[in-house]
C-alpha cells in the first residue's frame, strides 16, 4: 500500500516532474550526485518547502494539521552548526517526551526502549555536543522517532562515517522497518548505502533517471560512473569479472569470491 | 612547505614524530587525528617541536605560520545575515581581511575549475546540502593563496566526480602554486585513492609516515592499528593468502581486472 507519494513535481530547476510512490514498512533510498536535489527533495517530502503534489497516506500534507502530521512523519537532515540543546542526552530524549505529551507513567519505559535501541546506554549522562559522530546520529535518530512515526526521512544520515560506523547505522534502520514497521526514506550518495535497501532511486539534475532494486541498478556501472557515483567495490568487481565470463552473479563476499574465482 | 613534528607531546600521545611532505597530497588517518588538526592550526600549547620549513612554530613565528596555511573545517559556520553563497564569501574576505584583486572573477574561476557556474553563487545558503555548504569552506580557503591546505574530512560528502574535480585543483595547485595538501581522514579508500604521503597515527600513540602505496599494502600494520583496509587491497591480500598466486597490489580496478583475467 502506498504511504507517501510525490506527484509530478517541479522546484525551480532543482526537481523536474518527479513522482515517486513510496510503499509503507518499505526501505527507499535515494541517490545521485551532489547537487542533484536529494536534499530538496527530503525538504519537499518533510513539508519544510512548501507543496500542493506531497500526499501522506492518500492526503495532501499542506492539508493535515501540523501536529498530526509530525506524528507520523519525521525527519533528519544534518546540519554542519546544529548543537543540542540540553547538557545530557538523558535531559535531550526526555525533553522531546514531555513535549509530546507522552503520560509520566510510559515515559521513563519509552525512554528506556529507545536508548536500548539504539545502544546509548553508556553515553547517557554525557554532553550530546562532545559525542562522537555516530552517537550524536544515534541521538539524533532516537530523537526523531520518539513519535513512532510511520515515514522517517533521513538526508545523508551516514556523511563523515566510516564503514564499520556505517553499518552500525543502517543495522538500525532496519531494526526499526523490522520493528516498528517504519516506512524509512533515505538519501545518500554514497552506493554502499544502497545495498540493503528495498528499492532505490537515482537522481541526475533533478530528475529520477533510474527506479528499482539496488543490486539491479548497481550494474550499470557505466551509467552510474557517467553520473559520477562510485560502484561499491565487491558489485563493481564482480560486473566486471561478468564481462570477462569469471563470474556469473554478483558475490558480496569477498572470501566466497576468491573462492569462486580460484577453485 | 614542510611540516615536521619532532618529539611532540599533546593530550593523548608523547613524543610523536612525523613528516608531512611540501608539495604533494598528504593524508593524516588513526587514532588522535582531531589532535593534530588542534596543532596544526598553530593555536595549541604543546611539549616539543614543530617546524614550518626549517621554521621552529613558537610565539614568535606563530603568525607567519598562521599565514602560510588556510584551514576547511567540517563545519561551516553560518551566520544568520547572510543570505547567498556569495554574501557568505563577500563576508569572508572582508571579515578575515583576505587580499584577493578581483574576488569574483577568482571565485568564478575556482568554480569553472569544479565544473560549476555563478548559479552556486546566487544560491540561499539555507537550501544548500551539506556538500554545497562545504564547497563555500573551500572556495573561501582558496582565497587566502595558502602554502598549505588542510582539509578536515573533505570528501564524505562529495561524489566520485566532485572528488576526482577537487583532486585534479589540488594537482593544479601543487604544480603552479607549489602548496601543499593535507587531508585529514578516516577514510581508507579516498586516502588509499588520491593521497603520495600518508602519517599513520596508532592506537599506542605513536605516529608512521611513508608511501601511502607502501603503508596502505601493509594489512598487519593497518588491523594492529584498527585501520579499515581499502578493499581493493584486501581482495589481493586474500588472494595472495587463500592461494600461490602473488596477485599484484593495485589502486584502479581495471589493473586489478586485468591481473585477476591473467591468473584465474
Amino acid at each position: 500500500m502506498e504511504i507517501l507519494r510525490i506527484k509530478d513535481f517541479t522546484y525551480k530547476d532543482i526537481l523536474k516532474n518527479v513522482d515517486i510512490s513510496i510503499e509503507e514498512n518499505s526501505f527507499v533510498t535515494i541517490s545521485g550526485a551532489n547537487m542533484c536535489g536529494k536534499t530538496t527533495l527530503i525538504k519537499v517530502l518533510s513539508g519544510i518547502i512548501g507543496s500542493n503534489n506531497v500526499f501522506l497516506e492518500g492526503k495532501n500534507i499542506s492539508k493535515i494539521n501540523v501536529s498530526v502530521f509530525h506524528k507520523k512523519l519525521a525527519f533528519v537532515i544534518p546540519s554542519l552548526d546544529e548543537e543540542f540543546i540540553f547538557p545530557t542526552v538523558e535531559k535531550e530524549l526526555f525533553f522531546v517526551l514531555d513535549n509530546l505529551g507522552v503520560r509520566p507513567s510510559v515515559k521513563t519505559a519509552r525512554y528506556r526502549e529507545i536508548i536500548d535501541l539504539f545502544d546509548l546506554r553508556d553515553v547517557t549522562l554525557c554532553n550530546p555536543n562532545f559525542l562522537d559522530l555516530k552517537n550524536k546520529t544515534k541521538l539524533k535518530l532516537a530523537m526523531a522517532i520518539m513519535t513512532k512515526p510511520k515515514v522517517l526521512l533521513l538526508d545523508d544520515i551516514c556523511y563523515m562515517m566510516n564503514k564499520e560506523e556505517t553499518r552500525d547505522i543502517l543495522k538500525k534502520l532496519k531494526a526499526l522497518q523490522k520493528v516498528y514497521k517504519m516506512t524509512i526514506v533515505m538519501t545518500t550518495s554514497n552506493l554502499v548505502e544502497v545495498i540493503s535497501s528495498d528499492v532505490l532511486y537515482i537522481l541526475d539534475k533533478g530528475k529520477v533517471v533510474m527506479k528499482g532494486r539496488p543490486l539491479t541498478i548497481l550494474k550499470k556501472d557505466n551509467e552510474l560512473n557517467k553520473l559520477g557515483l562510485a560502484i561499491p567495490f565487491m558489485i563493481d568487481l564482480c560486473v566486471k569479472l561478468e564481462d570477462y565470463d569469471l563470474v556469473n552473479k554478483i558475490v558480496l563476499d569477498m572470501d566466497l569470491l576468491v573462492s569462486a574465482l580460484w577453485k | 612547505m614542510e611540516i615536521v613534528f619532532e618529539d611532540v607531546c599533546y593530550k593523548n600521545f608523547t613524543n610523536l614524530n612525523f613528516t608531512i611532505k611540501s608539495k604533494t597530497i598528504n593524508g593524516i588517518s588513526g587514532s588522535f587525528i582531531n589532535d593534530i588538526f588542534l596543532l596544526l592550526q598553530g593555536n595549541e600549547k604543546y611539549l616539543g617541536n614543530i617546524y614550518f620549513g626549517n621554521v621552529l612554530l613558537g610565539d614568535n613565528t606563530k603568525n607567519d605560520y598562521k599565514n602560510l596555511i588556510s584551514i576547511v573545517p567540517r563545519d561551516i559556520s553560518k551566520l544568520v545575515f547572510l543570505n547567498t553563497v556569495e554574501e557568505y564569501i563577500a563576508f569572508n574576505i572582508k571579515y578575515r581581511k583576505i587580499k584577493v584583486n578581483d574576488s569574483r572573477s577568482t571565485v568564478l574561476n575556482l568554480l569553472k575549475q569544479l565544473g560549476l557556474d555563478s548559479t552556486y553563487l546566487n544560491k540561499s545558503i539555507d537550501n544548500l546540502s551539506i556538500s554545497e555548504q562545504r564547497l563555500m569552506g573551500v572556495i573561501v580557503s582558496l582565497l587566502t593563496n595558502p602554502k598549505v591546505l588542510i582539509l578536515d574530512e573533505i570528501f564524505s560528502n562529495f561524489d566520485l566526480k566532485f572528488e576526482k574535480k577537487l583532486m585534479r585543483l589540488f594537482n593544479y595547485l601543487i604544480d603552479n602554486e607549489n602548496m601543499t595538501i593535507i587531508l585529514l581522514s578516516n577514510d581508507s579508500e579516498m586516502l588509499y585513492r588520491n593521497t603520495k604521503h600518508i602519517v599513520l597515527l596508532g592506537k599506542d600513540g605513536s605516529a608512521l609516515d611513508g608511501k601511502s602505496s607502501k603503508i596502505y599494502r601493509d594489512i598487519e600494520l593497518l588491523n594492529s592499528n584498527g585501520v579499515e583496509v581499502p578493499d581493493i587491497v584486501l581482495f589481493t591480500y586474500k588472494v595472495r593468502e587463500k592461494t600461490d598466486i602473488k596477485l599484484g597490489y593495485h589502486v584502479d580496478i581495471r589493473d586489478l581486472i586485468k591481473d585477476v583475467y591473467k591468473n584465474v
